[in-house]
C-alpha cells in the first residue's frame, strides 16, 4: 500500500504491508532511531511519536495510520547541535538518567505545552502518566516542563508553545 | 607543583556540569545497545521452555528450518564440542537447556534468520516434547525432604571464587550455598536479656524491568569472537566466553554498549553466550534482541525470608541478635550466592551488637536466576531489620529515633573484624534528615512518619585500570571499561581527567568500553567506579600531566615546579602557552602524544566476605504517609533521603541518582512483586507489574548529600547510586505502622495487604508477634 504523509515536516511517500507497525517503519525504514521500542504493549510510552500533534505509541499503531498525516519524531524537535528549549530544560533539570524514555517524554511534554502552555502539576501528571521512566527521574522531568513553560511565558508570546 | 586544589575544586569537579552526551540523549541521537547494528547481521530468536521444570524428550526443528530466510537452528548437540556453561559463582547455567529445563523461559533452542519476523516464525514452529516435573517455587517447596534435586553437582565459577572460597557448593539438597557469621555467644545472651523481640519478615521476588530489553550481537569468524552487548561486566563476560569456547582472552573482544537502564539486570553473561554460539554455527554476525517479557524471564532480584531475634536491656541497649536469612534464588546460581553472602553480612543492620549470629542459605528454585539488583541484598535486609528496630523501640516504649541514636555505630567503630571501620555519621545524619522533614508531627489519624537507616559495603577485593592519552592537539582520551547505564560515572571520570590535566572538560573524550582497547576493570557494579576507576583515571592523568610539564619545562628552560596548567593554558614565570602549542614545540624532541596508565588495586583482607570495603555506602530515608481507610491505599506525602558522597564530583548528578534510586525503591515498597503460579510468570510485562509512575512523585521530595571530603576516591569521593532504594521500603513500612498501628512484615505494602492488616485479617498464619501493639512516636529529643 502506498502512503503519502509528512515526517518531521518533509513530504514522504513509501510502500507498506498492511500489518507493518509505525515503530518499525520509522526506525528501520527511515532510520529515525530516536523512538525506542520497549514494552511493545503501549504502556511505557518510550515509542511515543506525535500524529497530527497527538501522542501515540508507535509500537501499537499501524504504519497505515500515517497516511495523509503529520508525523513528528524526536528528530524533528531539535538536534544535537540546536536543541529545543524544552530539551535544554530536560538537561538543566536532570530530567533524564539513562535517556531511553527521554524522546517519548519530550514529545509528550511538547504536546502538553502546545495544548496548555501554563500547565498545573495535575496537568503534567495526567499527560505524562503514560510515559514510564525506570530510572525514576520524574522530579527532574516535572521541573524541566515547568522550567520550559516559565521560559516561554517570560519570552512573551501569543500564548502558544512552539 | 604550582597548583592549588582550589583551582580545580569547584570549577571542574564539584560542578553540576551537564553530562557530555546528554545532548544526544534528549535529541534521540544517542546510540543504545538496541540501536547498534553490524553489517550483514542475522536476527536471532529463542525458543523457551514453557514449563518451570520438565524433561526435554525431543526437539523437532523440521518445520522451523523450512521458513524462508532461516539460516540455522541451534540445538544442544551443536554445543557438544564446547564447555557450554557459565556463571560468576558456579558454572551451572548452560547456553541451552541440557535435557531438562529448570525454569520457565529457559532457552531450549535458537534460530538465526535474515529477518526478525522469520526468526520468530521459525521459533513458533519448533516443536518441543516436554515431560513436566514438579516445579519448586517457594522456599518450603524447595527445601522439602521429598523435593527433586534441581542440581546434583556444581562447578565453581571464576569471578566470585575468591570471596566464596570458604563457601562450599551444595551443602544440602537445593541449597546452593550457606554462610554464617558468629561473634560472642548470641543465643546465650538472648536468655539474659531484659527483653527479647522476634519477627519474621518477607520480601517477594521482583524484577528490574529496565526499559531497554537485553541484546547482544556476536560475530564469531576470522579467528576471533566479538560481542557487542548492553552489559555492566565486559571483562567478566570475556572470561566466561573464553572458558566456554576454549579461546584465548586476547582473541575475544567485548564492546559494552550504553544501556537504557540496567540496575544490575545486565551484569554477568545473559544473552552473550547464546548469541556467540549462534554466530559460530551461522558463520555470520547474529543479533539476539530480547523482548521485555523475555528479559523478565531471564533475571530477577532475590526473594527472602528473614527471622530476627534481638535481646535488649530495658534502657534500650542492643545486646544480642540472631538472624536467619533464607534467600530464594533461581534455578541457576548467577550471582545469587554472593547476593546471599553480602546480604547476610549486613543483616544485623548498622548497629552496635556485641553478640551476633547470622545464618544464611541460598535456595535453588525453578524460577529465573537471581542476579545483581541495585543494593545487592541490602534493601531486602533493611526491610527486615529497620522494621524490627521500630518494633523493639515500641515494646520498650522508647522513641524510635532515640533508640537508633543509642545503638547506631559511630564513625571509627567496626561493624565486623577485617573490614573498614565505619566512615560515616549514621546518627547525626539521621537527626539532620529528621529535622529537614519537619521532625515530629502532631498525631493525626491515618497519617504517620517513619525512618530507616541502611548501609552496604562496596566491592572488595577490587581492581580498575585506565589509560589517559593526551593527543597532539591538546585534547585527551580516557580509555576505560566503566560501563554506561545512565548513572553518569563516565561524565564524572571526564571531569576528573579534566581537573587533573588542566584542560577543558569538553576537550576530553571518554570512550565506549572495549576490552581490546581499554585495560582491565573488574565490573561496573557496587557503586565502585567513581572511587576505584576514578582513582585509576586520576593517577593516569597525573602521570600524563607530569610528563607533559617535564617536557615543557625542559624545552623552555623553566623549573617544572613553577609551571601550572588551567583551561588548556600552561603558565609560569614570564611564560604562557596553550597546551596545543606546547605539544607542537616539544614534539620534535620528545614525540607527539603522551600516554599513561593508572591502576588501583584493593587486595583481599581477613574480612568475612573477602575484602575490606573501600568505603561504606549508607542510606537514610524519612517517609510520611497517609492511609486510605476504605481501600488501604498508601499515599506517600513526603520522602526525604540522604546519602554520603564524600565529595560530589558532579553534585547535580549525585542528587539525581539519589532521587531516582529512592523513587524506584518506592515501587518495591508499594507495588512490585513477580507472581509465579506453579513456576509460570503471571507478571511478565508492565501491564501486570506496577512500577513507579509520574503520579507517584510525593509532594515533598528532597535529597540531602553529605560530603565531608572523607572518601578514598578522587578529591575525597565515595561511591553512591544505590542509596535510597536500600532504605525507602522500610521507612514506608515504619510510616504505615505509625499511621494505622499495625505492623506489616511482608512486602509489598499493597493496598490489599494494608486493608487486611487494618482489619486484623492477615493472609498467613502468624505467631503472637504478628499482632504488634499500637505504637506512637514518643517525644523525640530535639524534635
Amino acid at each position: 500500500m502506498e502512503i503519502h504523509c509528512r515526517v518531521n515536516g518533509h513530504a514522504v511517500a513509501f510502500q507498506v504491508e498492511p500489518y507493518e507497525l509505525m515503530a518499525n517503519v520509522l526506525r528501520n525504514r527511515f532510520g529515525l532511531k530516536g523512538l525506542k521500542v520497549a514494552c511493545e504493549r503501549q504502556i511505557c510510552g518510550a515509542c511515543t511519536v506525535l500524529l497530527d500533534g497527538e501522542p501515540v505509541s508507535a509500537c501499537c499503531t499501524l504504519a497505515l495510520e500515517m497516511r495523509g498525516r503529520d508525523v513528528e519524531t524526536i528528530e524533528g524537535v531539535g538536534n544535537a547541535r540546536t536543541l529545543h528549549d524544552l530539551q535544554t530544560a530536560f538537561i538543566e533539570e536532570a530530567g533524564l538518567q539513562c535517556g531511553y524514555c527521554t524522546p517519548g517524554m519530550v514529545l509528550t511534554s511538547l504536546a502538553l505545552l502546545r495544548k496548555k502552555p501554563h500547565p498545573e502539576l495535575a496537568d503534567i501528571t495526567e499527560w505524562l502518566h503514560g510515559n514510564i521512566c525506570r530510572c525514576a527521574s520524574y522530579a527532574g522531568i516535572v521541573a524541566a516542563i515547568q522550567r520550559a513553560a516559565r521560559a516561554a511565558a517570560k519570552e512573551g508570546s501569543d500564548g502558544s508553545y512552539a | 607543583m604550582a597548583r592549588t586544589l582550589d583551582t580545580v575544586i569547584g570549577r571542574v569537579v564539584g560542578q553540576g556540569l551537564p553530562r557530555p552526551d546528554d545532548q544526544q540523549r534528549v535529541s534521540g541521537a544517542f546510540v543504545f545497545a538496541t540501536d547498534y547494528e553490524v553489517p550483514g547481521m542475522l536476527e536471532g530468536a529463542v525458543a523457551r521452555s514453557a514449563y518451570a521444570h520438565a524433561w526435554i524428550r525431543s526437539i523437532d526443528t523440521a518445520a522451523a528450518l523450512r521458513v524462508p530466510g532461516v539460516v540455522c537452528v541451534l540445538l544442544p548437540e551443536d554445543l557438544a564440542d564446547l564447555d557450554p556453561y557459565y556463571g560468576p559463582v558456579y558454572r551451572d547455567q548452560p547456553i541451552l537447556a541440557m535435557g531438562r529445563a529448570l525454569f520457565e523461559g529457559e532457552p531450549v533452542a535458537a534460530v538465526a534468520a535474515e529477518t526478525r519476523a522469520a526468526a520468530l516464525e521459525a521459533v513458533r514452529l519448533i516443536e518441543v516434547d516436554y515431560e513436566p516435573l514438579p516445579a519448586l517455587v517457594s522456599l518450603d517447596e524447595a527445601l522439602d525432604e521429598g523435593a527433586p534435586d534441581i542440581h546434583t553437582s556444581l562447578r565453581r565459577g571464576k569471578h566470585y571464587s575468591g570471596v566464596l572460597a570458604r563457601v562450599d557448593p551444595l551443602p544440602a539438597k537445593n541449597v546452593a550455598a550457606e554462610w554464617r557469621y558468629e561473634r560472642g555467644d548470641a543465643f546465650a545472651e538472648l536468655e539474659r536479656a531484659d527483653l527479647v523481640v522476634s519477627g519474621e519478615y518477607r520480601v517477594p521476588m521482583i524484577h528490574h524491568f529496565p526499559l531497554e530489553p537485553m541484546v547482544a550481537i556476536a560475530d564469531f569468524r576470522n579467528d576471533g569472537l566479538t560481542v557487542w552487548s548492553g552489559t555492566q561486566t565486559p571483562f567478566e563476560i570475556r572470561d566466561e566466553l573464553s572458558l566456554i569456547f576454549g579461546m584465548p582472552a586476547a582473541k575475544i573482544r567485548i564492546v559494552a554498549l550504553p544501556m537504557g537502564g540496567s540496575f544490575g539486570a545486565k551484569a554477568f553473561p545473559k544473552i552473550e553466550p547464546l548469541a556467540a554460539a549462534l554466530s559460530r554455527k551461522a558463520q555470520r554476525p547474529v543479533r539476539v534482541a530480547l523482548s521485555m517479557e523475555e528479559t523478565a524471564r531471564s533475571i530477577r532480584r532475590a526473594g527472602a525470608r528473614v527471622r530476627i531475634r534481638s535481646g535488649v536491656r530495658s534502657d534500650g541497649t542492643l545486646l544480642a541478635r540472631c538472624v536467619d536469612v533464607d534467600v530464594q534464588i533461581g534455578a541457576y546460581a548467577d550471582a545469587g550466592p554472593r547476593v546471599m553472602q553480602k546480604a547476610a553480612y549486613v543483616a544485623a543492620g548498622p548497629y552496635r551488637i556485641p553478640h551476633l549470629s547470622i545464618r544464611s542459605r541460598a535456595v535453588f528454585t525453578n524460577t529465573p536466576p537471581v542476579g545483581a539488583y541495585r543494593g545487592f541484598g541490602a534493601p531486602e535486609m533493611t526491610w527486615a531489620y529497620e522494621q524490627h528496630t521500630d518494633e523493639i523501640a515500641a515494646r520498650l516504649g522508647i522513641d524510635p529515633i532515640a533508640f537508633r541514636r543509642r545503638n547506631l555505630l559511630r564513625r571509627g567503630e567496626r561493624y565486623a573484624e577485617g573490614d573498614k571501620p565505619i566512615d560515616t555519621d549514621f546518627a547525626e545524619v539521621l537527626d539532620r534528615l529528621w529535622a529537614l522533614s519537619g521532625g515530629q508531627q502532631p498525631r493525626r489519624r491515618l497519617r504517620g512518619k517513619g525512618v530507616a537507616v541502611s548501609f552496604k559495603p562496596s566491592q572488595s577485593p577490587t581492581e580498575s585500570t585506565a589509560i589517559v592519552r593526551l593527543h597532539a592537539d591538546g585534547s585527551a582520551s580516557v580509555l576505560c571499561a566503566t560501563a554506561d547505564m545512565g548513572q553518569g560515572t563516565r561524565a564524572a571520570l571526564g571531569q576528573i581527567a579534566a581537573a587533573e590535566l588542566g584542560i577543558p572538560v569538553d576537550a576530553i573524550a571518554v570512550h565506549v568500553p572495549d576490552t581490546d582497547i581499554a585495560p582491565f576493570d573488574q565490573t561496573t557494579t557496587s557503586s565502585r567506579s567513581t572511587v576505584v576507576m576514578g582513582g585509576a583515571v586520576q593517577e593516569a592523568a597525573r602521570r600524563v600531566r607530569h610528563e607533559f610539564l617535564r617536557r615543557v619545562a625542559d624545552h623552555a628552560g623553566i623549573d617544572q615546579r613553577l609551571l601550572s596548567i588551567q583551561d588548556g593554558l600552561v603558565t609560569g614565570p614570564q611564560f604562557q602557552q596553550s597546551v596545543a602549542q606546547a605539544l607542537l614545540e616539544t614534539a620534535p624532541r620528545f614525540g607527539s602524544e603522551i600516554l599513561a596508565i593508572g591502576h588501583v588495586h584493593i587486595a583481599s583482607s581477613s574480612s568475612r566476605i573477602g575484602g575490606a570495603t573501600p568505603f561504606w555506602e549508607p542510606a537514610w530515608v524519612v517517609a510520611e504517609v497517609e492511609v486510605d481507610p476504605d481501600t488501604g491505599e498508601v499515599r506517600v506525602l513526603g520522602l526525604w533521603t540522604a546519602i554520603d558522597a564524600g565529595y560530589a564530583i558532579n553534585p547535580r548528578q549525585v542528587a539525581a541518582q539519589d532521587l531516582g534510586s529512592t523513587l524506584q525503591g518506592l515501587g518495591t515498597a508499594l507495588y512490585e512483586e513477580m507472581v509465579y503460579d506453579h513456576g509460570l510468570l503471571r507478571t511478565p510485562s508492565l501491564l501486570e507489574y506496577r512500577v513507579p509512575l509520574i503520579s507517584d512523585l510525593p509532594s515533598t521530595f528532597q535529597s540531602m548529600t553529605v560530603a565531608c571530603g572523607d572518601g578514598p576516591g578522587p578529591f575525597g569521593a565515595k561511591g553512591i547510586g544505590e542509596g535510597g532504594v536500600m532504605a525507602v521500603a522500610a521507612a514506608l513500612g515504619n510510616a504505615v505502622a505509625d499511621a494505622v498501628g499495625v505492623r506489616i512484615r511482608d512486602l509489598p505494602l499493597s493496598a490489599e495487604q494494608v486493608w487486611r492488616a487494618m482489619r486484623g485479617v492477615m493472609d498467613r498464619q502468624g505467631d503472637e508477634s504478628d499482632h504488634a501493639s499500637t505504637k506512637r512516636l514518643g517525644e523525640a529529643e530535639g524534635g
